[in-house]
Formats: structure tokens, sequence, C-alpha cells
């Protein structure tokens, strides 16, 4: 059971990781619209490049941090009825909602998404007309790595509730609950 | 046989969905296991060839990344969650209480019109009606209101945010309905400034008429008095300066919602820091909750693009439309069963589920929709988006389920029970209603603004 914690906390790493950078990019993101609307107004000289390096800031921002938010259950569930059910009950879907639905489908995603990127890299992909970023590839392979950070944060999830149902002593609920939160049951961040 | 099947599998879907939602799990993960098993289904009875499914990764880039439609929404949720853990928020709704102590139902009132500015900051129900049943809720009970009416002004207030601009759901709604999110934000703000008027009309009438139910507070000692009027510039002000920047920006079609969102953002880490406040913890936690939230919203996201995906390659589009013509409603009928939809809907869901799967499902319903004189046809799908928010804000309030009221007692806990918010929220689903109804008899109460700011 222990062996299992540890695998569940090595495959949190690279969720965590990934989340300090999107973080890091809402920074970076504000600052780019910022520079890029003073440029337009004022002084002309707005690029198309810069517009484009917006919604690619956006797309990696939106989608690395899946696994992260599974871990710190901050994923909206509809738990009105669910609420009624025993603890272990709700630990056994969670289980099987990763293994059976979350995983399969993130796989799904991370071999067609991989294939996806990697067309995008052999044609040496770029912006329609090419006046904007080149390298499409590189935005194309967030697809896939988010799908592969999904994974590993809905394993180790999972993997944590099956020693919460096995080894109660050690464990109680498989989610990181974060202090900073408002609400106990249905944190939205 | 198996054509059969094949004919009933968008409505076996559905219905599939509908029970997997229920069991608890995250959204997301049901709306992609269902995708799951009916691509499979799709697939062996050839309904769908697995190439059609490959498609499914293109899809999610082409719909959440690259779309520089949805950039507005990171940034606005980074902008709320900033004026929330700098304080700002928390700053506004005390200087609001102070200036408005010696008003009959002042504390009340300080939490609507907090509600109302602070629209951008409270996008998602569930988070803006915990952060105000936490900061104003013991002060309104403390202060000898009663509690029905206390909490019902909380529920009410935090649900403003969906339709009052710039909200974050106005932004997904432009984005699937495929419309102007700027003309979007024009049709909503003169219903949502209507709705939040009468909430101060009622809660102001109701006081004075009956001062018991909203003692007023002794006016300040002069002692407090001292810096009031800095601390209203500093506290109330600014933060109105800036979502009316921001708002006027995009009203005025001088800056795009993404623009005014990034600019916005920016802003608030200035007041931030201005005010002394932007510690390293400080930067991390907005940050990190802004993280968490954007990633909550485009799990959905992603989920309901498979879904709405295999929903459409099964024959969904045509099942609906077809559903819809047989029923034989007229168009009008059609337009308030799928309101009826909507609102049992908002009984369980937050907007966030509801405009992610229902929306693209109802779409070409309201294309093909036409109700002739009443609301010309290039103007339907804003008119639409508007009855829909409003109706949603309804949904949220009325018991015996409503999202805000389930969220309201979870912050709560014991201070009010279920069977006082119940009785609270009574007349300002009531006022909701009013709204409701005089957005759709008189159509240019949503049209007219878009109208006068084009010209």
């Amino acid at each position: 059971m222990r062996k299992l914690l540890r695998i569940a906390d090595v495959l949190a790493i690279p969720c965590r990781a990934f989340a300090v950078l999107c973080g890091a990019l809402l920074f970076v993101l504000a600052a780019v619209i910022l520079y890029d609307v003073i440029g337009r107004r004022f002084f002309a000289t707005g690029s198309f490049m810069l517009q484009e390096l917006e919604w690619h800031l956006h797309g990696a921002i939106a989608v690395l941090a899946f696994g992260y938010a599974y871990l710190k259950d901050a994923h909206v569930r509809i738990d009105v009825f669910a609420l009624n059910l025993s603890n272990r009950t709700r630990l056994w879907i969670e289980v099987f909602a990763v293994l059976l639905f979350l995983v399969p489908f993130m796989t799904f995603v991370a071999i067609y998404g991989y294939e996806f990127a990697e067309r995008a890299f052999v044609r040496g992909e770029g912006s329609p007309g090419g006046i904007g970023l080149s390298n499409r590839w590189i935005i194309k392979a967030a697809v896939p790595a988010s799908a592969v950070l999904t994974i590993c944060g809905g394993l180790s999830v999972a993997l944590r509730a099956i020693v919460a149902l096995r080894a109660p002593h050690l464990i109680e609920t498989p989610f990181e609950r974060s202090k900073t939160l408002v609400s106990k049951n249905r944190p939205y961040g | 046989m198996v054509e059969m099947f094949a004919d009933l599998l968008p409505g076996l879907m559905f219905l599939a969905l509908i029970v997997a939602l229920f069991s608890g799990a995250p959204v997301a993960v049901m709306l992609m296991g269902v995708s799951l098993i009916f691509g499979i289904i799709a697939i062996l009875i050839g309904e769908m060839r697995l190439i059609h499914a490959t498609l499914i990764p293109n899809r999610i880039f082409g719909g959440t990344i690259e779309n520089p439609v949805l950039v507005a929404a990171p940034m606005f949720i980074f902008m709320g969650l900033v004026m929330e853990r700098t304080r700002i928020a928390e700053d506004l709704l005390l200087t609001l209480q102070r200036l408005l102590r010696v008003v009959p139902g002042g504390l009340g009132l300080a939490v609507v019109l907090m509600g109302t500015i602070l629209a951008a900051a409270t996008g998602i129900i569930g988070a803006s009606v915990v952060m105000l049943t936490v900061l104003a809720l013991p002060t309104m009970l403390s202060g000898g209101y009663r509690p029905s009416l206390a909490a019902g002004t909380v529920a009410s207030a935090g649900t403003l945010g969906i339709l009052i601009p710039p909200s974050i759901m106005l932004v997904f709604m432009g984005d699937l309905l495929s419309v102007s999110i700027g003309r979007l934000f024009m049709s909503a703000l003169l219903p949502g400034l209507v709705l939040s008027a009468l909430y101060v009309l009622f809660i102001t009438l109701y006081s004075a008429a009956r001062p018991e139910v909203a003692p007023k507070a002794p006016p300040l000692p002069p002692e407090e008095r001292d810096g009031l009027f800095l601390q209203t510039v500093v506290a109330l002000l600014v933060p109105i300066a800036l979502i009316t920047m921001v708002l006027g920006s995009i009203l005025g079609g001088i800056a795009t919602p993404t623009e005014a969102a990034g600019v916005g953002a920016v802003g608030a880490l200035l007041l931030g820091a201005l005010r002394g406040r932007l510690t390293p913890k400080v930067l991390f936690d907005s940050a990190d909750g802004s993280v968490r939230t954007v990633a909550m919203l485009f799990f959905i996201f992603v989920g309901a693009t498979a879904f709405s995906y295999i929903f459409k390659k099964i024959g969904g589009d045509a099942f609906l439309v077809e559903t819809a013509q047989s029923l034989a409603l007229g168009d009008w009928g059609l337009l308030f069963a799928m309101m009826v939809m909507i609102f049992a809907m908002g009984f369980f869901f937050d907007w966030i589920e509801i405009t992610l799967i229902v929306l693209p499902i109802f779409a070409p319903i309201v294309a093909i929709m036409d109700l002739g004189d009443h609301v010309a046809r290039g103007d339907l799908v804003y008119w639409f988006a508007v009855l829909v928010a409003v109706n949603l804000q309804t949904s949220f309030l009325t018991p015996p389920f409503g999202f805000a009221l389930f969220y309201l007692k979870g912050a709560a806990g014991n201070l009010v029970s279920m069977g006082v918010i119940y009785r609270g929220i009574i007349p300002f689903v009531v006022l909701q209603l009013i709204v409701l109804a005089l957005a759709i008899t008189f159509p240019d109460l949503v049209l007219w603004l878009p109208r006068a700011l084009s010209n």
C-alpha cells in the first residue's frame, strides 16, 4: 500500500510542474496582451505574431493543468445525490471512472494527438499565410502532452483512492485539500 | 433491428450522460466516458468509422487552443482572483457598507452593488456565492437583519455575475453560438442593470416599510469618519474605475474582449501593488487558483467537445431537429420547451455544464427558429443567449434544489437553515421572473443598447 502511495506521489510530480508553468504563463500572457495593445494603439507596431502568441499561451494554460486540478479535486462534480452514498462507494466510483473512462479516452487522445502533432512537424506547418509564428507542431504537441498529464493525475488519484479503500488508516481522501480554499467539499479554486 | 437501434442512439446517449453525471464523479470524465462508449458502439454498428473518431484531438486543438476568442476567459478569471486575493473585493464591500449605513437596508444594498460591480470577479456562481456568504452574511446577521432577507440578498447578488458583463459565461456562449462577444456584452448589460436596480429597489422599500427586518446601523462615530473620504476613493472608486474601463472599452468598441481582459488583469495587479498587498504568497495563490479554475472549465470543454462530436456523428442534430419539429409546438413552443429544460438543469448544474453541453446541442434548433416580426433573425441568437442567462439565474435560486442555494448553505453552515434560505429567496426569484418576462415581451430591452451603440 505504501508503495502505491509512492507511485501516486511520483505521478503527481509532472502535474505539479506543469501547473507552475501554467501559473507563470498567466503573467506572461497578461504582459504580452498589454505590450500588444500599447504597441498597436500608440505606436502602430502590433503584429500578427503577437496575436498568435496570445492564443498559443492561452492554449497551453487551458489544457496543461487538467491532471493538477484533478489532484486538487477542483473538477466540477454533481454530488447532490452522490453525497448520500457511503464514502467507500464514492471511492469505488472514482476508481472506475478513472480506469474505465478517463484513462482509455485520454490514451486515445494521446495516440492520435501525437500523430496530429507529428504531422505538423513533418510537414513543417506554420501559420496560414506564413505571417504568424512558425513551428506549429509545438503548440499542437500540447494536445498529447495534456492527455498524458491528465492520465498521470487521474492515475495518481485512483491509486490513492485504492489505498483509502484498502488501508483507511493511511489516508482518508485521494485528494490534496488545500487550506486556501473556502469551501470544504466544493472547491472551485 | 440495427437500424432502429441506430435511430435511438442519440437519445440513449443523452440519457446515459444524465445518469452518469449524477454518479458524483467529475462531469468532464463522465462526458469522456459516455463519448467513448457511444463512439465504440457507433463504430461497431457502422454508423461511424475509426478515422472520424481520430479527428477528436484535432477538434480539441481547434476548439480549446487555436481559439483567439477564448483568450479572454483565463484573463478575466485571473483578474477576478487577483481582486479577491488582494482583498480589493473585500474592501469594496466593507466601504460600501460603511457608506450605506444610514440608508434603509444599507448592508444588503452594499452586497447587491458589490455583486453588480464585481461581476467579473464573480463569474463562477459557486465561488461567488461562497465569497459573498463568508464576507457579508455574518455582518448582516449580527446587524439584526432578518436571516431570510440576508440569505436571499447574498444568493441573488452572487448570481448576478453570469449576466452582467464582463461575464465569463457570455464569453463561452459567444464562442459556442459563433456570435460577437462584444455585442453579446452590450445585449446583456441593460437587463442585468434592470435586474440589479429591481433588487436595490426591493431591499430599500422593504427595509423602509418594515425597519425591523433590516435595522439601520447607528451613524459612524466621528472618530471613524476621519479618512472615510480617502478610503472611499481608494477602496471604492479605483476598482470601479478599473471595471468601468474594462467594460467601457469593450462596449465602446475600442478594445476586443481579449485586450480588455489582459489589460484588466494587469490593472488588478497594479491596484494590488499600490495597496501594498501583492505579496509573493498572494501572487502565487491568485495564479494557482486561476490555473485550477481554468483547468476545470476547459476540462469540461474538452469532454463536451468529444460528446457533441460523437453526438453529431450518430445523427444527434437531425434527431433533435426532427424531434423538435415532430412535437409541433411551433417556434414559440420550442423556445418555451428549451427554456424549461435549461431551467430544470439549473437545479443541479452550474452554467459551465449547461452552456458547454446543451448550447451546442440547441444551436441547430435556434438556427431554424423564426419568430417573425417579434425578433429579427440576426438578433435572435443574442436575444436567446440573454434569455438563457436570466433563466439560469432564476433556476439557480429556485427551491427545492437551486444550485446557488447549496453553496450558500454549505458556506453558511449553521448560520441559516435551508427553510430560511427558501423563504428569503422568493421575492428575488419573482423579480427575476419579471425581468425574464420583460425581456421576452419587449426584445428591445436586450436589443436596443447594441443597436444604439453601433450607430
